[in-house]
């Protein structure tokens, strides 16, 4: 699902670029970095997790978010060390 | 009821009476076809019309005197009519006229289509007429006439013969006098004149419609739509018809910007051919005539001397403008034409165009038809595309060939000219590779993503396009449809013509909405650019956006669509609009 939301955070940092827009281009190179991160969801408030899939137009965001920080994904994550 | 038998007697001269009976017949019987003779249009004569005539005598001799009587009188240039009354109860009423040529062909139809339903005495009356009225008798009837017809200035004279004997030649011997090049005279005259005095005489004479004559009627259609010989502007433009050219002077730097670059050695079409390339490349079409939907002339559009400031740096014009400055170089030329408008007498009311001959050729030149966005000549010659409203009205396919390849050479010299760069020489690779695979492969091979496709199109409108106004517009379009496939346009990049007010002046600007996921499910990050055709195409937020449209600086287009994510309606409005581009 990460991966997915990475490829996707991609394509809008591309058509920002396209576009030239410097602040769009900041942002998104910004939740890049977050991205970066295969734990970043444990790591990062509720508000701002939204405010990131809002961003990448993720419509149904409560359930995604549910997704990305439940208990198997912390305990994956655990088990490689990442948390 | 002694006045009434003599009135019959009167009729029965000049025309043939039906009873009631009769009458009522006619209208609910069979209907042979007839092919309308000069005008290839289909009638049709009532079969029991045709049956009635041969089996009641009065009726048959009345047909048979007046084809005698053309015959006797070598008549061939009236054309005759048959009237038809209807007696009710001593009541005498004219109920319509047929045409001699239609009975005569009906009865030719009958013998050829349904011999078996005619008896003996029928077929020999119908042979009684064929042989008086045949290809033959017609021949004889005219032998001795002469056709005069005044042609390009001159007196010609010809023998009726010597023109019906082409009639009678077959397509293989046609073809090889059309295109024997050699031998440019016939009858000591050109080729195209005894075509065109054939023409004329068919065309004001009866023979064809009179007489039984269907295999000339077939040979002269095939003349006439083929053009084998090309003599349809004979006779035609041999004098200028436009009531405008001489009431303005172009400015002189219009005329020198014009015939720059000219080479000296062009003939007159290929000069013709250069000022239309030269015009459509300078001039752009009126922005603010455009955004008020062609109505509103509030930069004087319609009075004639607005033509004498028409220069490079103030090069906006509508359709009757450019025409009328072309109009005005091809009279400098001696090239002679005809303007085509609505009202010839009122300039600036509605559409024009032109239509100019050059020798056999006839040529129109409409700069400023079609959709304004990218369609009309005034745009392609823009964007190196080839005109498509200059072209030659012939019907015969050689010239048509003859014309397209001095157009296209002129166009090459241009080119070089202007010292411009091919259109494969300027795009970006990325949009050359975009528009090369969609020329070539079909819509399921296509694999650029959308991102490569805005890129490629985002850049184009940024570094390559070398134009502005209308043309950036139209360009826009024109590329929008060339880039994005139905379901990039379905789902990812839709764009709407608005109304911007800047200046005191209004414009037409194109809103474009971009959405990575599908616009119509999701509007959140639609990303929106605006573009006017002279400034760059910028990003716009949907804030700023939203208040243009409040603060009116921006309206949507009478009859015109909104936007994406801006207007609510959108949806229900654009219901099918995309699906059909």
């Amino acid at each position: 699902m990460l991966e997915n939301l990475r490829k996707i955070n991609l394509a809008y940092l591309k058509l920002y670029q396209t576009v030239e827009d410097p602040q769009m281009i900041q942002k998104y190179l910004l939740i890049q970095n977050i991205l970066n991160d295969d734990a970043c969801f444990f790591k990062i408030s509720k508000e701002q997790a939204m405010f990131i899939l809002s961003s990448l137009s993720m419509t149904d965001k409560e359930s995604m978010y549910e997704q990305l920080i439940s208990e198997k994904e912390y305990q994956r994550l655990v088990e490689k060390g990442l948390l | 009821m002694k006045g009434n038998s003599n009135l019959l007697h009167l009729l029965s001269e000049i025309g043939i009476c039906f009873t009631d009976e009769e009458y009522s017949n006619l209208r609910s019987g069979e209907k042979l076809t007839l092919t309308h003779k000069n005008e290839g249009k289909n009638e049709s004569v009532s079969e029991t019309l045709v049956m009635n005539l041969l089996s009641d005598e009065a009726k048959y001799h009345f047909i048979l005197n007046k084809v005698n009587n053309k015959r006797t009188n070598n008549d061939i240039t009236e054309k005759t009519y048959i009237k038809c009354f209807l007696n009710h109860n001593g009541d005498i009423k004219v109920k319509f006229e047929r045409p001699l040529s239609f009975i005569l062909d009906a009865l030719d139809k009958l013998l050829y289509q349904q011999p078996d339903s005619l008896s003996e005495d029928m077929i020999e009356k119908i042979n009684t007429i064929v042989n008086i009225s045949g290809k033959k008798n017609v021949l004889e009837a005219v032998q001795n006439l002469g056709y005069e017809k005044e042609i390009e200035g001159k007196k010609c004279t010809f023998k009726v013969t010597d023109l019906l004997d082409i009639l009678d030649w077959d397509t293989e011997k046609l073809l090889k006098f059309c295109n024997d090049s050699d031998k440019e005279y016939y009858l000591g005259y050109p080729k195209e004149y005894v075509f065109y005095a054939l023409d004329c005489l068919l065309d004001e004479s009866n023979i064809l419609t009179d007489y039984f004559s269907s295999d000339w009627y077939e040979r002269f259609d095939e003349i006439k739509n083929m053009q084998y010989i090309d003599y349809e502007v004979v006779n035609d433009y041999l004098k200028t018809e436009n009531n405008n050219i001489d009431k303005f002077q172009p400015n002189e730097e219009l005329i020198k910007m014009v015939y720059d670059g000219m080479p000296f050695e062009y003939n007159l079409l290929e000069k013709a051919i250069y000022i239309y390339f030269k015009l459509c490349d300078s001039l752009t079409y009126s922005q603010s005539y455009l955004a008020s939907n062609l109505t509103q002339d509030d930069n004087g559009h319609s009075n004639i001397k607005r033509l004498e400031k028409i220069v490079p740096d103030n090069n906006q014009i509508v359709c009757w403008e450019f025409n009328t400055l072309y109009a005005y170089f091809l009279n400098q030329l001696g090239i002679h034409f005809k303007t085509r408008t609505k009202d010839p007498e009122q300039y600036g009311k509605s559409h024009e165009y032109l239509v100019f001959r050059y020798g056999k050729m006839k040529v129109k030149a409409d700069a400023v038809a079609g959709n304004l966005y990218g369609q009309c000549d005034i745009n392609k010659i823009k964007y190196e595309e080839n005109p498509r409203k200059f072209f030659c009205l012939n019907k015969n396919n050689k010239t048509k060939e003859e014309f397209k390849t001095i157009l296209e050479n002129v166009y090459h010299q241009y080119q070089k000219n202007t010292e411009r760069k091919r259109k494969s020489e300027i795009y970006t690779k990325a949009l050359k590779d975009v528009i090369m695979e969609y020329q070539n492969n079909s819509k399921e091979k296509r694999n650029h993503s959308f991102l490569t496709k805005l890129t490629a199109w985002y850049e184009f409108f940024k570094n390559v396009l070398n134009c502005d106004g209308v043309d950036a517009l139209g360009a826009l379009n024109q590329t929008y449809k060339t880039i994005f496939d139905q379901n990039d346009r379905d789902k990812n990049i839709t764009f709407e013509s608005f109304i911007e007010y800047k200046e005191g002046q209004k414009i037409n600007c194109f809103v474009i909405a971009i959405a990575l996921e599908n616009y119509n499910t999701n509007q959140e990050n639609i990303v929106y650019l605006k573009y006017d055709g002279y400034n760059p195409m910028i990003k716009i937020s949907k804030e700023k956006l939203q208040q243009q449209f409040e603060h009116h600086e921006l309206e949507i287009q009478p009859r015109g669509y909104g936007i994406v994510g801006i207007h609510d309606d959108w949806e229900e409005n654009n219901v099918g609009k995309f699906k059909k581009n």
